[in-house]
């Protein structure tokens, strides 16, 4: 047993790992900028002047950890930098990514791409007409050198005369001119060498260990990392993901557990009740309503019980928002508030139900059924027991063991997996903060809730795999002979 | 005369039994009918509700816009009729006939929605405007037949294009899903962890490939995957792919020429296929199929048919992958396998001649309650916000705008039907196949495993 254990353990760590990192790794590629996103989630906190502005991004940059490279490792070309994702804007980024793929000379295109870059914005902010405009700052669009040539050429004439258009062209043609040169005569070669690099300081390094000492945590200033405990902070909210979604977790467990204690009380006597009318009218015809059940959809069920029990149309018998204890007056004592809250129960804890009662009697039916024709089955009739005590206490009891995986299975899913029902009747729990992450980009938080989920699917599945290891014993008498 | 062989048990093949026992249960043929009502009218939605006549004359001339790809009309007179806004229910023609359900789906009738009068019930009196006569009753033919949304647009026609798309997306996530299922699946099950070999120098050539492959995709340009909107708009996917694979194929191709290098090159390596296939298995398995669903779609900027096929493809071959793979542990195990082997033929050729046939019909059952689920997941995603654009109906999109106002019904209970019935009509089949192919339903052939439980353990062990 202790081997089954240790063996099963080995394999849930690797697995537990690569959840995080692939969750870490693509998560981290949700387009948009996160620090435009993380300004616009504070309000009105929009600094006045463009240089406390730029500032400002550099902080928040630095406290996310934007101005790292992504892992341990990555592959590039030779002429590649390892330089190039601290460029944070991402349409430069590619810009300039697309020259040095043209040029590769790294140092040229970071000259000139610095210096054509900041030109093109100034222009966009000066004065000039719209034409020009549009002509001048063409120059950050070309990426193919023989273009830049071109354009450069008819900006400044064949003679480097040519400061006709705008006297700011002249300033820049130095440079312009110089550093160009200097980028199509590099070595365009590089760029099919691969390179690999090495980085000690990443964004997933400082995920897990924090950016102290990744055994002691001590000296880090931005973060703690995931192995105590630091989820790292949400865009969307500016609160640490951590106790965020500590306060989520709750509810969510709540109308999961109780959901699924209600669902089991109506569907292990159902499912064994129709096993034992197994093909009869009975059977038939509930069988067809739990799968009719079963084919609703939760969210179109949840929506209708809403239409016609939250609807003064209709009934108005329940709320429609969810329970707010701040909506209570402050001296309400526990017994209010529990009063307070049941209405608000009723109809998810319906949409809860029936999901699962309709998965749940048909499991427990076909579990029943395989048990019913056993000899001990047998025994108990010729014992002269009762129908229903032979049903319930020998047959049921027999045909749980499928439904314990089953169960194992359901709470590690319900856990993140309610998404649909809580964003419904907006219960704050796990579902509706992984919505909300989602629609506002908040990858953190989608991280964390990934892998929250998998590490307590993973811990589900080992449980019920040793309760069945535990209750079937030819589980780990085949294993030694394999 | 020969007389025709009458249809004994012998000259029965699996497959026309299992035919006939599937086509035996009413549900299935019931579940048939519906859809192909449901597919026909996703196929033909462009025809059947439009807001574009199916022929107009105009001036003498005759027209078929719901069927023309031209975009603009010049009229004799000058007129330009655009297509897409032209308000045709205010032109005069000749003659003219409509479409059976003369509205696009989405589109404003500001008459019958708007800002004066939103969301208009099947059953409520619908109107428009007359230019001269002023405020009139709607006739039967332009009725609204399951009332409006907020905006007027006609619910019907958002029903039936909704098929369209949740029909198509879930077909087309379902084929790749099987693709990568029944390769992974029958990888991992045919060869387990012993029987895969390849030589060093194979096994080489293939990694360098690889490695090459993936330099030239990402590596060489890699500020392309910084983030997702350089990867959507920058990377050139299908060149991509080709050079990948054509690398692969080089590195093998090389790897096997250099067996002639020496002793070293040839001598075999095992590859675990099975044991990878399976941490790959948990862990799409460990993350709930939703929450990583809409996780993927976060990562979209521009979602369309093509990226929801893809995100909810990708995730949901596991189930297929896992049945192949226990059926084949069974199928590679057989006597008949043995004899063809025996005979000389090569891995491929058993796999696919001989043990994929035998170890596919579990699969098939998983692929009809995999559509269901698939559409589930597709109008859940589309109900949170997150699946397609507002500007393609769907029916989990027509749902949503039914939360707005809780008095307008029909907005939740017709897409909310054809969701029940397409689902219900997926399970069906699939519970139809099930009992069809259950070897104790087939008179005449002996069952070759025991049940479930076998496999559940078999399952726990690896």
């Amino acid at each position: 047993m202790l081997v089954y254990v240790l063996r099963r353990l080995m394999i849930a760590v690797p697995v537990m790992v690569a959840i995080s990192l692939g969750a870490f790794l693509l998560m981290n590629a949700m387009p948009g900028d996160p620090v435009d996103r993380w300004l616009a989630s504070g309000g009105n906190t929009l600094k006045s002047s463009p240089a406390a502005l730029q500032s400002e991004k550099q902080r928040i940059r630095s406290q996310l950890g934007l101005d790292l490279p992504l892992f341990y490792v990555s592959l590039a070309s030779w002429a590649h930098p390892d330089t190039l994702y601290k460029v944070t804007n991402a349409k430069k980024r590619i810009w300039m990514g697309r020259l040095l793929e043209n040029s590769g000379n790294w140092a040229a295109v970071e000259r000139f791409g610095h210096a054509a870059w900041a030109y093109a914005e100034g222009v966009q902010h000066s004065e000039q007409g719209e034409y020009l405009k549009k002509r001048l700052s063409r120059i950050v669009q070309i990426s193919d050198l023989s273009e830049m040539r071109q354009h450069l050429d008819s900006l400044y004439g064949k003679a480097s005369n040519g400061c006709l258009l705008s006297t700011d062209l002249c300033t820049h043609q130095v440079i312009f001119l110089e550093a160009f040169d200097n980028l199509a005569s590099g070595s365009q070669w590089k760029t099919w060498i691969p390179w690999v690099h090495f980085h000690r300081e990443n964004r997933y390094h400082r995920w897990l260990f924090g950016d102290g000492n990744w055994w002691t945590g001590k000296g880090g200033t931005h973060s703690k990392g995931l192995l105590r405990g630091d989820w790292g902070w949400s865009i969307r909210t500016r609160e640490p993901v951590g106790s965020r979604l500590m306060g989520r977790i709750g509810w969510s467990v709540f109308f999961t557990l109780l959901g699924i204690v209600l669902a089991l009380a109506i569907s292990l006597p159902l499912g064994a009740w129709m096993a034992r009318k197994a093909n009869r009218s009975f059977d038939r015809w509930t069988g067809a309503l739990v799968l009719l059940l079963y084919s609703i959809p939760v969210f179109v069920a949840a929506v209708a019980l809403l239409m016609l029990f939250a609807n003064p149309d209709y009934f108005s018998w329940f709320p429609v928002a969810f329970f707010d204890s701040d909506r209570l007056p402050p001296q309400a004592s526990t017994w209010d508030k529990l009063l307070a809250l049941l209405p608000h129960l009723v109809l998810p804890l319906v949409t809860y139900i029936y999901g699962a009662f309709a998965f749940l009697s048909r499991t427990i039916r076909i579990a029943v059924i395989e048990v019913l024709p056993a000899n001990f089955i047998q025994t108990a009739r010729a014992k002269g027991l009762s129908e229903p005590r032979i049903l319930f206490r020998h047959a049921l009891r027999n045909a749980l063991l499928p439904v314990v995986t089953i169960l194992a299975h359901v709470l590690p899913a319900a856990l993140g997996g309610s998404v649909l029902i809580e964003s419904i009747f907006s219960i704050p729990g796990m579902g509706r903060e992984m919505v909300m992450a989602v629609g506002y980009r908040d990858y953190p938080v989608v991280i964390a809730i990934v892998t929250l989920s998998g590490l307590f699917s993973i811990i589900g599945y080992l449980l019920a795999d040793l309760t069945y290891a535990w209750a079937d014993p030819r589980i780990r008498l085949s294993k030694t002979s394999a | 005369m020969t007389a025709r062989p009458s249809s004994t048990l012998a000259n029965q093949s699996p497959w026309r039994l299992r035919r006939k026992y599937f086509l035996r249960a009413s549900s299935a043929r019931w579940a048939l009918i519906i859809l192909a009502v449901f597919f026909f009218t996703g196929w033909l939605a462009p025809w059947l509700a439009n807001d574009q006549p199916w022929y107009i004359q105009l001036n003498g001339e005759h027209y078929y816009p719901a069927f023309s790809t031209q975009k603009v009309y010049t009229t004799p007179e000058g007129e330009v009729l655009r297509l897409a806004e032209t308000d045709w229910k205010r032109l005069k023609f000749e003659s003219v006939i409509w479409a059976p359900i003369p509205y696009a789906p989405g589109k404003t009738d500001r008459w019958n929605g708007y800002l004066n009068a939103p969301y208009k019930g099947p059953f409520d009196a619908q109107y428009f405007q007359h230019p001269a006569a002023g405020k009139q009753a709607l006739s039967w033919r332009f009725r609204h037949w399951l009332g409006t949304g907020r905006n007027g647009e006609d619910v019907l026609s958002g029903v039936i294009h909704g098929t369209r798309s949740s029909m198509g997306i879930a077909l087309g996530a379902m084929l790749m899903a099987t693709l990568v299922g029944l390769l992974l699946g029958s990888l991992a099950g045919f060869y387990g962890d012993n029987r895969f070999r390849w030589s060093r120098g194979i096994l080489l050539g293939v990694a360098l490939g690889a490695f090459g492959g993936f330099f030239l995709v990402f590596g060489r340009k890699a500020w392309h995957w910084s983030s997702a909107e350089a990867m959507e708009n920058e990377t050139n996917w299908g060149w991509g792919l080709l050079s990948f694979l054509l690398l692969l194929i080089l590195g093998g191709v090389f790897g096997k020429a250099s067996e002639k290098l020496g002793r070293w090159w040839i001598a075999p390596v095992r590859l675990p296929l099975d044991a990878s296939m399976l941490r790959l298995l948990e862990v799409f398995h460990a993350v709930p199929h939703f929450v990583l669903v809409i996780a993927l779609a976060a990562l979209i900027v521009t979602p369309n048919w093509w990226s929801l096929v893809l995100v909810l493809g990708i995730t949901s071959w596991t189930n297929i992958a896992r049945l192949v793979r226990a059926e084949l542990f069974r199928v590679r195990e057989l006597d008949y396998l043995e004899a063809a082997r025996s005979l000389g033929l090569s891995n491929g050729q058993l796999l696919w001649r001989h043990a994929l046939p035998n170890a596919i019909s579990p699969s098939i059952v998983a692929i009809a309650f995999g559509v269901g689920s698939i559409i589930l997941l597709e109008s859940g995603l589309s109900f949170l916000g997150i699946g397609l654009p507002p500007d393609q109906v769907s029916w989990g999109q027509l749902i949503r705008s039914g939360q707005n106002d809780f008095s307008a019904w029909w907005l939740v209970v017709f897409p909310g039907l054809a969701l029940l019935f397409t689902v219900l009509a997926f399970n069906w089949i699939g519970e139809a196949m099930r009992d069809a192919f259950d070897p104790r339903t087939l008179p005449g052939s002996k069952r070759v495993t025991e049940t479930t439980e076998e496999e559940v353990i078999q399952d726990i062990q690896s």
